[in-house]
């Protein structure tokens, strides 16, 4: 039961984007088109997902252990940019097609802002404290991060859809570019705000 | 014009980071809810830009190219750190509001992007003053959204009654508020440049 | 100085070198920042516990007291018992758990209150900081005595305001409050039932009050739930 209130809350409740604010950058640069939105949410719910949990096991096992918890910062940076290098590689070799797809994402993500975001908040333990009745263990705590990552990719796909109909529409000059996309998300967020109290 | 004055006033004007480049828009969003908090998240940014800046521009040539992503995270990282460890022991009420976000200044595309643009090309003055210009371009950018959102949602600006609070549209200190003020604020920037 | 090459040797000998040199950095500065952080993170909890006692002067707390969960910390000025400091919590805020420091007098009035960690919504259930400590219509909670007040918000049939449009948060809050009430008046030299307790014959922590006091009738202590 306590899965089902996780996913719901980081998914629509607490959405990463709408109401964390972490991701934003991608969100905004990479969302002009659905298929490209598409790609870099499942190269961000991918790279997500494991970074979770290799950072949550070097949280536990060494941070914590040896007391030094402060390079928790230089620690896990440096583990999501290895780890992305290493999913390039792999990918590469492993997958091309589905290097094809996402590849290009990839170098991108490490800069994500909600990749470090959210295994400090894991990595913490923090998130647990809205979602009545969880746990800051590793099984929960991958779950929250792959459904953060679903909720990352739904906004930007949202978002992709709606750009792709702004296009077309006739916007005054100085709101051109990013300050229409900001109001849109704006709106979006607000729609998203009626999701809060569920969980 | 002189090369030093250029490179310091192109951080807040014509390249400012937030309204003409748009990079760092994570923390501008989440930590202006009010004035005082986005002066202090800039000034934090700032000073981590300046230090990076300025180490990064001193070790450019030894550091071979091959290996430059990941020894110019760890540099950044460390002040980082530093900005972590010094505001939790001597600002503890700050550490807490700005919680997530000083961590996540590692991960400022500004910091690595100047890094790689300006201080891995440039003598160690003139990185440091791209640092502080930007820094400060940053930093006047989330003062001014952040006393934006607070007045207009709470009537307060640093602390200060303008008036009272039972006119404070909620919107603006909440989520959607950060969008839509932005929003205006870089139409409002837009439109000035032309 | 053209930038050195990009050989294996030299990429390991820079990175070695930045690591070296940013490690003896943030060691020495996690060295000097150690003190300072262990003591504000102390401060912190001891201003929380004392500001919201009935007195603030010369107070010291006896070992907390873990009721499921929630922490009792009892109040002496010198050796006599002035009240107690609880850390109380709930989990189903609006937003998920907050937790908050509460004070009662020794005879189980409220003296105050402090939140310590809430997620609610700025303002609405945030103004909870603020809101039972004001002094408008029936929403201050200083000063009542969850034994003779229902401390349940009016819609619910209680003697409480609810935070306009935050009635869950509210509702949230005196679960908290009622929480801590229940686990303070646990205690066994509390007079949780209201009345003169003259407390100042129990010199020890743990000697049972009823059987002391000759200035005072029998009254129960036992705490009426």
């Amino acid at each position: 039961m306590v899965y089902f209130l996780i996913i719901i809350s980081a998914i629509f409740v607490n959405n990463i984007v709408f109401s964390q604010f972490l991701g934003i950058c991608p969100f905004l640069g990479v969302s002009k088109k659905i298929d490209t939105a598409a790609g870099m949410g499942a190269a961000v719910t991918f790279v997500l997902t494991l970074a979770t949990l290799v950072t949550y096991l070097l949280q536990k096992y060494v941070l914590d252990a040896f007391g030094i918890g402060f390079l928790q910062t230089i620690v896990f940076i440096l583990v999501i940019a290895a780890l992305v290098q290493m999913i390039e590689i792999m990918l590469k070799k492993v997958s091309p097609s589905l290097y094809q797809a996402l590849g290009v994402f990839l170098p991108l993500i490490t800069t994500n802002c909600c990749i470090l975001g959210v295994a400090i908040l894991v990595g913490d333990g923090t998130w647990a404290a809205k979602i009545p009745g969880a746990e800051a263990n590793l099984l929960q705590g991958m779950v929250f991060a792959f459904a953060t990552a679903i909720g990352f990719a739904i906004a930007l796909i949202l978002f992709a859809g709606i750009r792709e109909q702004l296009a077309m529409a006739k916007v005054p000059k100085a709101m051109e570019g990013t300050p229409i996309a900001l109001l849109t998300a704006g709106l979006l967020a607000m729609a998203f705000m009626g999701f809060s109290g569920v969980v | 014009m002189n090369k030093p004055l250029e490179v310091f006033t192109n951080g807040f004007i014509k390249e400012n980071p937030t309204f003409a480049l748009v990079l760092g828009m994570c923390p501008t969003l989440a930590t202006t809810t009010s004035a005082i908090n986005g002066m202090s998240m800039g000034l934090a940014t700032l000073f981590v830009l300046v230090c990076s800046n300025i180490v990064i521009s001193l070790l450019r040539n030894l550091i071979p190219d091959k290996v430059h992503i990941p020894a110019y995270i760890v540099i950044i990282a460390t002040f980082v750190t530093m900005v972590q460890l010094t505001m939790q022991a001597y600002l503890p009420a700050l550490y807490e509001t700005l919680g997530l976000f000083i961590p996540l200044i590692v991960v400022n595309c500004i910091v690595l992007g100047r890094a790689e643009a300006f201080a891995a090309k440039n003598g160690v003055g003139l990185s440091a003053l791209d640092g502080i210009g930007m820094g400060l371009g940053f930093t006047i950018a989330l003062t001014i959204l952040g006393c934006v959102r607070e007045l207009l949602g709470t009537g307060c600006a640093f602390g200060l009654h303008v008036y009272s609070d039972a006119y404070g549209m909620l919107l603006f200190v909440l989520a959607p508020g950060a969008f839509i003020a932005l929003a205006y604020l870089m139409a409002l920037v837009n439109k000035l440049r032309k | 100085m053209k930038r050195l090459e990009s050989n294996l040797q030299n990429m390991v000998l820079s990175l070695t070198l930045v690591a070296l040199v940013t490690a003896a950095l943030l060691g020495g500065m996690y060295v000097l920042t150690e003190e300072p952080i262990r003591l504000s993170k102390e401060n912190k909890q001891m201003q929380a516990k004392v500001e919201v006692l009935p007195v603030q002067e010369g107070v010291s707390f006896a070992e907390a007291e873990d009721h499921d969960g929630v922490m009792v910390y009892r109040a002496y000025v010198g050796e006599e018992f002035v009240g107690a400091a609880v850390e109380t919590f709930d989990p189903n805020g609006f937003n998920g758990r907050f937790s908050l420091m509460i004070g009662f007098d020794k005879e189980g009035q409220i003296s105050g209150y402090k939140v310590l960690e809430q997620n609610e919504t700025p303002g609405l259930g945030a103004n909870m900081v603020e809101w039972f400590r004001t002094d408008k219509g029936k929403q201050n909670i200083i000063g009542l005595d969850p034994a003779k007040t229902n401390m349940k918000v009016s819609k619910d049939g209680g003697d409480v305001d609810a935070i306009t449009a935050a009635t869950i948060t509210s509702r949230a809050f005196l679960r908290a409050v009622e929480r801590a009430y229940k686990a303070y008046a646990d205690q066994p030299n509390v007079d949780a039932a209201g009345g003169a307790t003259a407390l100042t014959g129990a010199t020890t922590l743990n000697e049972p009050v009823a059987a002391e006091e000759e200035n005072v009738e029998p009254e129960n202590v036992e705490s009426n739930e």
